[in-house]
This record gives structure tokens, C-alpha cells and sequence, in this order.
């Protein structure tokens, strides 16, 4: 704990270092001033952090958040001021200033660099700064938001799972760790949203989700992130809340370097201790892989010093990043390579009433557990970024890049999990698992940019990517430590397991799009997309009971260590392989896509913008399921005619009023299609099945919004949106035996309609900057629930689908929200930042309002997440002109996800761990506590 | 006599002369046994090879079929069993019943399901770890959804519950989980067995979810490797459970849920069986060893015996943890009394009302609560049953009490004991007569071959064996 305070100690001091030097350079005084703001003549957006001086005395300062500037203590008489900006040409002007005299004076500076011009190439800090992004939302045909790579160095975030929350409209889902892993883009489900890089589409590592989990992603490789919320006929039109587009870092127009080093280190860890394990000696074929077709595995087979944990306080968290970048002097070819290297520790401690399948009946549906359960997760991540980006412009009129991507997530997790099992007197099970899990991407992107004469311009893609995903042995101990009276006592063991599971996603893929500039106010475009995805699964698992020796109540193996534990199959066949599971399967898929849209500019102030896209999906699946089963094997294929309009109505030059409406789909992720059961890779050990019946969702969309953009980058949006979603997916729970449920994605009856309104505004004031946004959602569908209950006949009576009874003729039915709906979401994030200090600081936080988790079989147990507030912190402080200092804190409330059954519990509130709510009972709550990181970041030029 | 006819009084009132002929003529008190041809449905099923896949018609009288591959009689079809017949699984195979399934053996000649080779190691004192019976070398008789009847007579099924990957039933038995020897899904179905043999199973011999049921006079061995009911029953099953005799088994004998959300509320009967050393294999604390309602299942137990069991009836609705009560079986509509429990060793003694459940003494409970429980006695509270040790012998015929052998757990199956009730068995004349079997909705059918042979009744005497020998009959 000491070690711990000393490190805590350091940051606090560090932090308030920056602010008491910043409050030392505040100097006052003077004879006149000088005050005035600095703009690009091109653009006419100001400019942050130009550089304002006074040759004669070197007195300088930076222009702040709205480009303004103030100069103090200047002598009277005449005066010369130059200002300059990287990318732009310097500009002087000169006045004389009477004493005591307060002056205005604005600067306007043109772009520098023939070559910038000539081939639109721009430069790179400006591609990443606030002001190119407002302009870009400005500009752009549909309804997007867009976050730049400078507000995310600032964020206190350092994977891109964590970044999208900080967009308008955007929640996340968070990993066990606690870390953002898949956006909900306006209350809708990450299902139905899609992540493109460089606006492709790249595989997911992710077994169970079509699109890549973004904690894969480290936030330092972002150049920005765009939020798309209304697909144009261009676009691919799988999304229904949105699309986000994570654009890479590109490659600049001179040598640019920056290098970061961090460390930090996760609270949780002051709380309690890491315990980690080794994942060096796991074996990466399972027993049946590694010899010979129909090999019965041996017990001896398995290893066990995954099972040997060691202990750690306050393990470091370290980061580092690398980018070199440079273009040749001809300006032809450019290049960026970009590394990342994180390690972090993470953990969460999880509090779990494990809800009894079956509720109580009196009072009907009253909710019930049947263990208690404590779970601590200790998680070391190892991500490993690697990114290039090459363009070669041999002319103005073509441009060749090629966009290389290698991410890697290693994630190695010990769960330790006690419960109290209330179906049994006094016996206290425990389970340890260990669990190493690797998941890699691999893309290859070659894109063309071509002007064929000057009114015709060829654009196309190739892809090439691959994801994979491997657990190998995961391994699980079960423990029992029994207490009972008129029992053996003792610490006894009970059962181990061991399972593989691997899967490739690889995607080839070609896009062509050719755009003729009709007149100047008509645009044609039309193209089209191939895509072709594999997908294979493995899957093999054994499990084994403990070895008794001989016969009788007082049999049971004492547990020494876990790798001393004896272990033995139960059944004869347990140690085949498992050949006839269906999740050993193959899969592909081919979308075939074309499109065509027009633009049209009506009277200066009118663009529309309209098409139709029309998506073919071949789907086909081969599973080893045995020939028995129904959807063993499977091939799918359906096609969609996607119209759309986009219309932009330029109120002012610096108002946009639009319309949209656009239809898209979902497909289901090939896991779900195929009907084999898998489990073990859940937290709370869910079992997961496919479902070859299920169909792919469609959705109207339509959506109307405001965009006032004032000066200084300010800038105000908001909109109404509405969505009718037919086909809609959800995750619930078919019940197979008794308490036996897969947890299952299904299609609930009838149509889901959402629709909401969302506000954006960002101000800043000179050196103070204030961002939110707010978005309120309400969505719903209605679905067939049970309710068990005592019948008038006296009888415990279950009313559901094709079970009718006296008091319930038809199946009884609930309205409810989406899973995964927020009424309310909201971001407020309040910036400082003093170019002359060379000190940044932010502390943001984000509100995501309750929403439906899990939804229950059963009426009113659908299980919430309660509403949560998290506030993050960060600061950077230039410590020299090419090095700058960063902290940033997250988690600074420890906010916990809370998940709960909003029915008041029988008999008052429950005297137990973290039931405090009379009208709720908690059923899970997972805490994750502050984690600190600070760093160095070198950047030349 | 009051039912002769006339004709028949006359002729007697002819021939008086002969008393002996009198009493040889009076042809109502004749004894007439026919054979009667068995029952036999479409084609026979060749043996001339092994069989797998769908199958029906008639397995042949003494005919053995090797299985290679699952069996399936589908939807609408009806496969019959006639006695004698051995159907040998070769492998981890299953028996699934989506139609009708009669195995209708004899009492001469009883029908087997059985691994091709299968040993029986039952020397007392045999270590279930290397068990074959606990091995799981064949699947079951899964009966899926659509299965109407099931009946099971005079039939052998032994060593089965292997493992499924994949479910070959639509419902019922997860992937990836072992299967039971018997299993039945459909409460408007009709589940019979009688006087048939469960020996061996990895988990629960029989596993019930939904259906009306008639189980009695069955003798039931090795159920369960570490776990498991000889017969577990879910939601949606009503029925009678009598003259069986449960030795052994993992966890309780017979176990009745209202889990799973099927109707009607499980409503089970279960009187006259007999419970030898159960509970023993089960490692876990708490679970029972002898009869168990719980979940909202109700119904009722009367004059059953229980030997040396590691846990009495255990009425589940207690487990109390900081203030969350278990899911508590019917317990108002659950009635009892008139069991007996015999226990050599104070750890069961301790155990005859189990701790931390529900279970109510009845007064007509032996032994008596009274002798035993302290005063002030609460439900589920721990209390010391030295005064309830050895008490209430029932005087097996071949079962000599106490206990004389190693441990309580080496007793898994019958052999050569014998739990017939000596004359002098406090368990004579002590049962409760006053109640009728439970009557199904609709009623099981009364039937040699499309029922139940018979449903009989409480008896005045407890356990499986009464004196009047109308129980149990193996």
C-alpha cells in the first residue's frame, strides 16, 4: 500500500505542479496591449496554437482555442508583429501602439506549399485538428460527427473502445475490465452498427460479433473518428444506428516523428492484488488435434501450471508509441509507420446473484437467485498496434495508397469465482479459470484515386483482410470447501475443464466507385462492392471430475495445490474428441453490392443528394453437426434495395438545415446462424447457441437536424431522428430443460420503432472550451413473456407462448425499450488550454441513462443497467518545445455498472451486499476502480 | 356364492352327492391362464445385421439387436418390444423415441438394453470410480416432444447416460451434457414402467419433464456416479411413484420440481417404496438421499421405509441466506406421514428431518419426533438424533440390520439381500390406506399393452414388500 500512496502522491503532485507553474507565468503589467485573432484566409476557420511574436523584443504568445491572442506589456511607439503557423506563410504587419493604448489586429495567412495545392494533399496536423473536423462535418453530404486526433490526444483515453463515447449519440459497452469494446450508436445496438477502417470494411477477431471490438485498437494510431449516421447510397448499408470510420493516421507532407512513453497503474490493484498466471506453456492444439483420428484423451494429458497463480501489487501499466512519417521533396511519395505497445493490468470485482431460472410464484414472477456469487477478474492485456500508410501521387491526377494494418490483443484473464450456493447446506464452491485469449488482424488496403479528363474521377479499393481468434486451453478448477454439519469437512476438489477454440474471419474484397462532375451543380456517382468472407471454427473441449478414491461419504480428494489435483473423465466417451459439435464449422459469404446517386445543387443553397443501393447476400454454412440436426448446414440469401435522400439546406454560410431518409439492414453475425452451442467464454458461464432461423433486420431511417456553425469552432447541431425497425435481434434466453437457457438471438415478434432528438454545441473562450452533447432516445417493442403464477384452480400455473390458461388466453405480453437503449445520453466536457504555457487539461464526463441488459424469458425480470455518470481527467503540460508531459485518470467516481430487476423485493429491502433499494434488487455489480497513466511525448515538427 | 346363477344352483342341487365335485364344478373359482399371442405392430425388425436409424414395427420374440448408430422411431410410428428381446449398444448410441415405444417383457422373460458387453462388478465395497455401471457406454431412451406413450415393462436397462455433443432430441437434453438412461418430455403423454430394472447411470436413471406417469414396482441400482436421482421429475408430470425399491443411489431416490414451466403443476404421489442407503455418492452437502419435493412441486408420501439413508424426506423451502428464501416446494398442498426411518449411524440419525429445510414430524412418523427431537423443535434446526439410532428395525428378511458392513455407501445393489418384511416387522399393518392413487387428466389407461398393467393402491403394510406380496414382485 505504501509503494501505491508514493505513486499516487506523484501524480497528484505532478497534476498540481502544472497549475501552479501555469498561475507563475501569468505576468500582468504593461504599457499597451495587443489583441486580435488569426485566421486562414482559405477557410476562413481560426487557428489554435499559431504563433504570435514581437521580433524586436522575441515577446510572444500562442493564439488559444477561438484563434484569439493578447499581448501585454508592449512598449509605445510603432511595433512590428509577425505571425506564424506550421503550413502557412508568416505574415507581418505593423502599427504604432499609444501608452496605455489597448489595439486590435487581425491576421488572415494563406497556405504555404505549391504541392499541397496541387495535390490535395493536406497536411497531416491539419487533417487532425479540431478546426478540419468541424469543417469536414460542415461540408459533408449526410449527418455525421467526428472526433480529431487532437481532441483524442488530449482525451483520456488510450484505446479507441474508450474514444467513441465521447461522440454525439454514442455509448459503449464495456469489457470485463471495464473498457468500451462496441459502440451503441443512438440506442441502438452495437449489432447494428457497423466500424469501417479508412472507409473499409475490416474482419473481426471476435467469434460471436461481425464487426471488430474496439479496444483492439489503440487511440494513438487514430487520425480521426467519424460517427456516420446517415449512409448515403455509397456507403454499405448494414448499419442502422450508424457507422463508424476509423480513419488511420496518414502520411504527411514533411518528416514528422513523435514518440511516447507512459506508465501508470490500475487502483484495483491497491485494493487487492493481481493474480496472474503464465500463459507460456499452453499447449496450442488440444489433445485430439495432436494425435492420431479417434485418440481417446488421457487425463494426463492435460496440463495444469496455468493453474499457478502469482500475486502482484500494484503491477505498472506501460504504453508506448512511435510515429515517423515523412514525403519526399517532390512531394510523390509519403510514408507513415506508426507503432503502438500497451500493457496494462485491469481488473473488476463483480458482485453476482445468480438469478434461478424459474421465478418464484407468489407474488407471480417474483424474482429469485440461487447463488451468490463473488468474482475477481485480474487481466493482463498486451495490445500491439503496427500501422503504414504509403501514398504515392505521381501526378495531380492519380494517387496510389496503401494502407497496412496489424493489431493484436492478447488478453490474459484469471477469474476467481466463490459462491454461495443456497441449494446446498454449507458447501462454498469456488472457481478459478484461466483464460488466455489472442486476437489478431491482419488488412491490406490498396486504394486508387483517379481524375480520367476533368470530369470524370475513378476511385477503388482491394482488401485483403484477416482476423483471427485463439483460447487455447482454457482452463477451469472447481474447488469445494464444505462446512455443512454431519459432513466431511474440509477443502475438497470437484472438477476441472479444459477447452480450444479458434476461428479465422478473412475477407477479400474490391470497391469501385466512378463520380462524373455533370455541371457544377450535378454530380453523378455510381459503383459497386465484392466481398467475399471465409469463416472457420474450432472448437474442442473436455471435461473432467475429480478422482475419488474408493467408495463411500468421506471420499472426496483433499485439494493441495491446483496442479497436485487429480482429475479422471466421467463418462466413457468423455475423452473423445468432440468431431460431431457443431461449432466446428465453415462459413462464407459474398456481398455482392451496386449503386447508383446523384447530387444536385438547387439555387446555391439546396444539395440533394439521392440514389439507391442494392445489396445482394449470399450466405452458406457447413457445420459437423450430425446429420440428424436440423440446420446442420445452411445457405441464406437475400436481396435489399436500399433507396436513400439526403437533402442540405444552406440557411447561411454558416447554417445547414438537412433531411434524410435512408433504409438499411443487419445481418447476423454467421456465429448466430449456426445451431451449436458453445459456452465457457462467457463471464457468468452462459450458454450460447445459434440460430439458423434467424432473419436479417431491416430499418426506415430518417432523420432531420440543425448545424449552426459559429466562429471559433463553435458550433451547435441538433435533430430529431426515427427509425421502424423490422426483424430486429435480440439476445434472450430459450429455455431448454429445466433451468437449462440458451442464451439465444432471436427475432421478437412485431416491428421496433425508435426515435429521438440530440443536441451538440461546442464553445470556446479564449483559453476555455466547453463540449457536450445530449442524446434522448425512446424506443420500443412489444414481446410474448411468461408469468408463473398461482391459478384461481389452486394449481402454480405458467402462461406462455402455446401454453394457454384460464387466466391468460393469450400469451401475456410487455412493451418495452431495445436492449441496450438509453433514454438519456449525454457528454460534457470542459477543456482548458494555454498555448503560451504550453498546458492542456480536460476532465470529461459521460452519462449513459439506464437500459435493458438481459431480457428475461419472464415478465417485468428483464434485468437493467442502472444509469451511471463517469468522470475522466486528463493534462498536458510542454515541457520543452518538443516535449510535453501527460496524466490521465480515468474512473475518477469508481462508477460501478449496475445491473438490477426493477421489482421491489417481498417483505421490504433485502439485508444483503449492495441490496440498498426498496424498489429494486441488484443482480450484478461490477467496480473497477481509477486507473492513472503518465507519460512523455516527444514530437518533432 | 350369491353370484350363481340359477342353472348352475339347480345343477348342484343334482349333485349333491359329491361335495369334492360341488366345490371341482363351481366353475367361477376357476383359474384360467391362456397364452396370448405377443403383441406385434408392421414388419419385424431384421437382426440379421447391426442395426441405427429409424426403426419400427416389432423386435421379435428372443431376438438380440446390435445398435451402431443412434435408433430413432419417428414421429407416428410405433415400435414394439416382445419379451426376450436384448438390444445390445455397441457404442455411445441412443434410443430416440419421437413415436411410440412398448417394450413389453415378461416376467419369464424379461427384455435388456444394454452395452454389447457389460460387466456387473457387485461385490460390496466396489469402487464406483471404476465402475462400468457409472461409465455411460450407451446413451438412453429419450423419448423427444412428440412422443405419446411410453411404456417400459419387465425390461433391463442398464449402464447407460453417456454424453451427447449434439442433442438428438429437440428438446430437454443440452448439448454437451450427459443423457439419461430413460428420459420422457411431454405432459400429455403417458409414461409407464413397471417391474423393470434400472441398473447403472453416469447422472439421474430417469429424468422426467412433463407427463403423466406410472411408476411402481421397480428395482433401481447404481444410479448416479457422483450425482443424481434415480428419478427426477420436472414440471408438467403428474403421477404415481410406489412399490419400488431404491438402493444406492447418487442423491435421492425419487425427487418432484415444479422447474421448467410446463403445466399442469407437478403433482406426484409417491408411497410404499422402499429406500436402501442412498444419498452416499452425492458429494456435495444438503442435496437428500431419499424423497425430495421442491420447486413448487406438490402432492403427497406416505408409508415408505427408509434405511440407513444419508438424508430424510427433504422438503425444500428453507436454505435461508440473509433473509432469500429458497424456492419453496407446494407446501400446501403437500401431505405425509407414515414413513419409517432407520438409521445406524447418529450423522443420519441427525439427518431424518434434514437440516436447514422444512420437512414437518408427523405424529405418525417412525420413530416417533417426539422420541428424539428436542423440545421447541423448529423446522430445519440442528438437533442431536441419538435417541432415534437404531430404532424401528424393520426386520428385512435378508438385510440384516444394523449395518454390519464397512460403510453405509458400499450397499449400491440387491444380490442376494432381501427386503421382504419379517412377521415380526413393526412395519406391518402401520401404512395409511385412506387415500386413492393420484388420478391423471386424462386417466393412464388400464391396459397389457397401451398402459399400465396395474396401479396399485396404498397398502396397509409399509415399503415395497407387503405381506400380501401385491407389491414389488422381483
Amino acid at each position: 500500500m505504501l509503494q501505491v500512496y508514493y505513486v499516487r502522491t506523484a501524480f497528484f503532485l505532478l497534476f498540481f505542479g502544472l497549475f501552479s507553474q501555469g498561475a507563475a507565468a501569468q505576468r500582468a503589467g504593461g504599457l499597451a496591449t495587443l489583441r486580435g485573432t488569426v485566421y486562414a484566409t482559405a477557410t476562413g476557420e481560426v487557428l489554435i496554437g499559431a504563433t504570435v511574436v514581437v521580433p524586436a523584443t522575441q515577446q510572444g504568445v500562442a493564439t488559444g482555442l477561438d484563434g484569439t491572442f493578447q499581448l501585454r506589456g508592449l512598449a509605445p511607439g510603432p511595433l512590428v508583429v509577425q505571425v506564424r503557423n506550421l503550413g502557412y506563410a508568416p505574415q507581418t504587419q505593423t502599427l504604432t501602439l499609444a501608452p496605455g493604448q489597448t489595439a486590435t489586429l487581425s491576421f488572415r495567412l494563406a497556405a504555404s506549399g505549391q504541392e499541397l495545392k496541387e495535390v490535395t494533399v493536406t497536411g497531416q496536423a491539419d487533417r487532425e485538428s479540431d478546426a478540419s473536423v468541424r469543417r469536414s462535418e460542415q461540408k459533408a453530404d449526410n449527418v455525421l460527427n467526428i472526433i480529431s486526433a487532437k481532441a483524442i490526444e488530449l482525451s483520456p483515453d488510450v484505446t479507441v473502445g474508450n474514444v467513441v463515447q465521447r461522440a454525439s449519440g454514442v455509448s459503449i459497452v464495456r469489457n470485463s475490465s471495464g473498457d468500451g469494446q462496441y459502440a451503441i450508436i443512438r440506442g441502438i445496438d452495437p449489432r447494428y452498427n457497423y466500424t469501417l477502417v479508412n472507409g473499409v470494411k475490416i474482419p473481426s477477431p471476435d467469434p460471436k460479433n461481425r464487426y471488430a471490438p474496439l479496444d483492439i485498437f489503440p487511440a494513438e494510431l487514430l487520425e480521426r473518428l467519424e460517427v456516420v449516421k446517415a449512409l448515403t447510397p455509397s456507403m454499405e448499408g448494414d448499419a442502422i444506428g450508424g457507422a463508424l470510420n476509423l480513419v488511420m493516421k496518414s502520411a504527411p507532407d514533411h518528416l514528422v516523428a513523435v514518440a511516447t512513453a507512459a506508465g501508470g497503474y490500475s487502483d484495483i490493484f491497491g485494493q487487492r492484488p493481481y493474480a496472474g498466471f503464465s500463459s507460456g506453456g499452453l499447449a496450442p492444439q488440444s489433445p485430439g488435434e495432436t494425435h492420431p483420428a479417434g485418440y481417446v484423451a488421457q487425463p494426463g494429458d492435460f496440463a495444469s501450471q496455468q493453474l499457478n497463480y502469482s500475486s502482484q501489487k500494484a503491477p505498472v501499466n506501460s504504453l508506448f508509441n512511435l510515429t515517423l512519417g515523412n514525403r519526399t521533396k517532390d512531394g510523390k511519395l509519403g510514408l507513415l509507420v506508426a507503432g503502438s505497445l500497451q500493457n496494462t493490468y485491469r481488473g473488476s470485482d463483480r458482485l453476482y446473484y445468480h438469478p434461478l431460472g424459474q421465478p418464484k410464484p407468489e407474488p407471480a414472477n417474483t424474482f429469485t437467485f440461487d447463488e451468490v456469487q463473488r468474482l475477481e477478474f485480474s487481466t493482463l492485456q498486451n495490445r500491439l498496434g503496427l500501422h503504414a500508410k504509403l501514398d504515392f501521387v505521381p501526378n495531380a491526377r492519380h494517387r496510389i495508397g496503401l494502407y497496412s494494418l496489424w493489431t493484436r490483443l492478447d488478453d490474459t484473464q484469471h477469474r476467481h469465482l466463490v459462491s454461495n450456493d443456497l441449494g446446498i447446506g454449507g458447501d462454498v464452491p469456488t472457481t478459478e479459470r484461466s483464460r488466455f485469449q489472442r486476437q489478431q488482424i491482419w488488412s491490406e488496403t490498396l486504394q486508387g484515386d483517379h481524375d480520367l479528363g476533368t470530369r470524370l474521377h475513378f476511385n477503388w479499393s482491394a482488401v485483403y483482410g484477416r482476423a483471427t481468434y485463439a483460447t487455447p486451453d482454457l482452463t477451469s478448477i472447481g474447488t469445494v470447501r464444505a462446512t455443512a454439519a454431519n459432513t466431511q469437512q474440509g477443502t475438497f476438489v470437484q472438477s476441472s475443464s479444459h477447452l480450444w477454440q479458434r476461428s479465422l474471419d478473412q475477407d477479400v474484397a474490391g470497391y469501385a466507385n466512378l463520380t462524373y462532375h455533370a455541371t457544377t451543380n450535378l454530380e453523378l456517382m455510381a459503383g459497386g462492392l465484392l466481398r467475399n468472407k471465409d469463416r472457420s471454427n474450432f472448437y474442442d473441449y473436455y471435461n473432467l471430475t475429480a478422482a475419488t478414491t474408493g467408495t463411500g461419504t468421506n471420499n472426496r480428494q483433499p485439494l493441495t495445490t491446483y496442479d497436485q489435483a487429480r482429475f479422471t473423465f466421467n463418462n466413457t466417451f468423455d475423452g473423445q474428441p468432440k468431431t460431431t459439435d457443431g461449432n466446428n464449422y465453415t462459413a462464407t459469404e459474398r456481398i455482392t453490392d451496386a449503386y447508383v446517386q446523384a447530387k444536385l445543387l438547387l439555387a446555391e443553397r439546396l444539395q440533394l443528394l439521392g440514389g439507391v443501393r442494392v445489396e445482394n447476400t449470399n450466405q452458406h454454412y457447413d457445420s459437423q453437426a450430425p446429420a440428424t440436426v436440423v440446420g446442420r448446414s445452411g445457405t441464406i440469401s437475400y436481396l435489399d434495395v436500399l433507396p436513400s435522400v439526403h437533402a442540405k439546406y444552406l440557411l447561411s454560410e454558416h447554417q445547414n438545415l438537412r433531411l434524410s431518409y435512408f433504409k438499411s439492414i443487419s445481418r447476423p453475425a454467421l456465429f448466430e446462424l449456426v445451431p451449436a452451442t458453445s459456452s465457457y467464454d462467457t463471464d457468468n458461464d452462459i450458454l450460447q447457441s445459434g440460430n439458423p432461423y434467424l432473419k436479417h433486420t431491416q430499418a426506415h431511417n430518417l432523420d432531420l437536424r440543425f448545424e449552426h456553425y459559429g466562429p471559433a469552432n463553435s458550433q451547435l447541431l441538433t435533430g430529431v431522428f426515427y427509425k421502424r425497425i423490422d426483424n430486429a435481434i435480440e439476445y434472450t434466453f430459450a429455455q431448454v430443460s429445466n433451468n437449462t437457457f440458451y442464451y439465444t438471438p432471436t427475432n421478437p415478434a412485431g416491428t421496433a420503432t425508435n426515435f429521438g432528438a440530440e443536441l451538440q454545441f461546442i464553445k470556446y473562450l479564449h483559453n476555455w472550451g466547453l463540449t457536450g452533447n445530449y442524446t434522448y432516445t425512446h424506443s420500443s417493442i412489444t414481446t410474448t413473456k411468461r408469468v408463473y403464477y398461482r391459478a384461481a384452480d389452486g394449481s402454480l400455473t405458467t402462461a406462455d407462448v402455446g401454453q394457454p390458461t384460464a387466466e391468460f388466453p393469450t400469451p401475456p405480453t410487455q412493451t418495452r425499450p431495445l436492449q441496450g437503449q438509453s433514454n438519456h445520453i449525454g457528454n460534457l466536457t470542459l477543456l482548458y488550454r494555454s498555448e503560451a504555457q504550453g498546458f492542456n487539461a480536460q476532465v470529461a464526463a459521460v452519462y449513459t441513462g439506464r437500459r435493458i441488459a438481459v431480457v428475461s424469458p419472464y415478465k417485468d425480470l428483464d434485468q437493467w443497467q442502472r444509469a451511471t455518470t463517469q468522470l475522466d481527467f486528463s493534462a498536458e503540460k510542454r515541457l520543452h518545445p518538443h516535449l510535453t508531459a501527460f496524466v490521465k485518470v480515468t474512473n475518477l467516481l469508481n462508477t460501478p455498472t449496475v445491473l438490477e430487476v426493477l421489482q421491489s423485493p417481498t417483505g421490504g429491502t433485502l439485508s444483503l451486499p449492495e441490496q440498498s433499494a426498496s424498489q429494486n434488487f441488484l443482480v450484478q455489480r461490477d467496480v473497477y476502480y481509477r486507473t492513472y497513466l503518465l507519460g512523455l511525448r516527444y514530437r518533432l515538427n | 356364492m350369491k353370484f350363481l346363477t340359477t342353472a348352475q344352483r339347480s345343477t348342484s342341487l343334482l349333485a349333491l352327492a359329491s361335495l369334492g365335485l360341488l366345490a371341482s364344478c363351481n366353475k367361477s373359482n376357476e383359474n384360467v391362464q391362456l397364452s396370448t399371442p405377443p403383441l406385434t405392430v408392421g414388419k419385424a425388425v431384421d437382426n440379421t445385421a447391426p442395426i441405427g436409424g429409424a426403426v419400427k414395427g416389432t423386435m421379435k420374440q428372443d431376438l438380440s439387436f446390435d445398435v451402431n448408430a443412434d435408433l430413432i422411431v419417428n414421429a407416428g410410428d410405433t415400435l414394439v418390444i416382445q419379451p426376450g428381446v436384448k438390444v445390445n449398444f455397441l457404442g455411445n448410441y441412443n434410443f430416440v423415441i419421437k413415436g411410440t415405444l412398448l417394450s413389453l417383457g415378461s416376467m419369464a422373460k424379461p427384455i435388456y438394453f444394454a452395452p454389447k458387453t457389460f460387466v456387473h462388478t457387485d461385490q460390496v465395497g466396489a469402487d464406483p470410480a471404476t465402475d462400468p455401471a457409472y461409465q455411460g457406454k450407451w446413451g438412453g431412451i429419450l423419448g423427444d416432444v412428440t412422443c405419446p406413450l411410453m411404456v417400459i415393462k419387465w425390461t433391463h436397462v442398464e449402464g447407460g447416460g453417456g454424453n451427447v455433443v449434439t442433442s438428438p432430441v429437440s428438446a430437454g437434453i443440452a448439448n454437451n451434457k450427459n443423457t439419461y438412461p430413460i428420459f420422457f418430455q411431454n405432459p400429455q403423454g403417458v409414461f409407464d414402467l413397471e417391474d423393470s430394472w434400472l441398473y447403472g447411470s453416469t447422472d439421474d436413471p430417469i429424468r422426467i419433464l412433463g407427463g403423466r406417469i406410472n411408476v411402481m414396482r421397480n428395482t433401481w441400482e447404481k444410479g448416479g456416479k457422483t450425482g443424481g436421482e434415480y428419478l427426477n421429475i420436472k414440471s408438467g408430470t403428474t403421477g404415481n411413484i410406489a412399490y419400488n425399491l431404491f438402493i444406492g443411489s447418487a442423491t435421492n431416490g425419487s425427487k418432484a420440481s415444479n422447474n421448467g414451466g410446463k403445466n399442469p403443476q407437478t403433482t406426484i404421489y409417491m408411497y410404499n417404496n422402499t429406500y436402501v442407503h442412498d444419498g452416499y455418492r452425492r458429494n456435495s452437502a444438503g442435496r437428500g438421499g431419499s424423497i425430495n419435493y421442491e420447486e413448487g412441486s406438490r402432492g403427497a408420501y406416505y408409508n415408505n421405509i427408509m434405511v440407513n439413508c444419508k438424508y430424510g424426506p427433504r422438503v425444500v423451502g428453507s436454505g435461508n441466506y440473509l433473509g432469500n428464501v429458497l424456492v419453496v416446494a407446494d407446501t400446501a398442498n403437500l401431505k405425509y406421514g407414515y414413513n419409517l426411518n432407520y438409521a445406524d449411524s447418529l450423522a443420519q440419525a441427525n439427518e431424518i428431518y434434514p437440516t436447514s429445510f422444512l420437512t414437518k414430524p408427523q405424529t405418525t412418523d417412525m420413530p416417533l419426533p417426539s422420541s428424539f427431537l428436542p423440545a421447541g423443535y423448529k423446522l430445519g434446526q440442528v438437533y442431536n438424533g441419538s435417541a432415534a439410532l437404531s430404532k424401528n428395525n424393520p426386520q428385512f428378511v435378508g438385510f440384516p440390520l444394523p449395518f454390519a458392513g464397512k460403510r453405509l455407501a458400499d450397499v449400491n445393489t440387491v444380490g442376494t439381500y432381501n427386503f421382504h418384511l419379517n412377521s415380526t416387522s413393526p412395519a406391518i399393518g402401520k401404512g395409511y390406506t385412506s387415500f386413492a392413487p393420484l388420478a391423471t387428466s386424462p386417466a393412464i389407461p388400464v391396459s397389457a399393452n397401451f398402459g399400465a398393467t396395474a396401479i396399485n393402491p396404498p397398502s396397509k403394510d409399509l415399503g415395497a414388500y407387503p405381506t400380501d406380496n401385491s407389491g414389488n414382485q422381483h
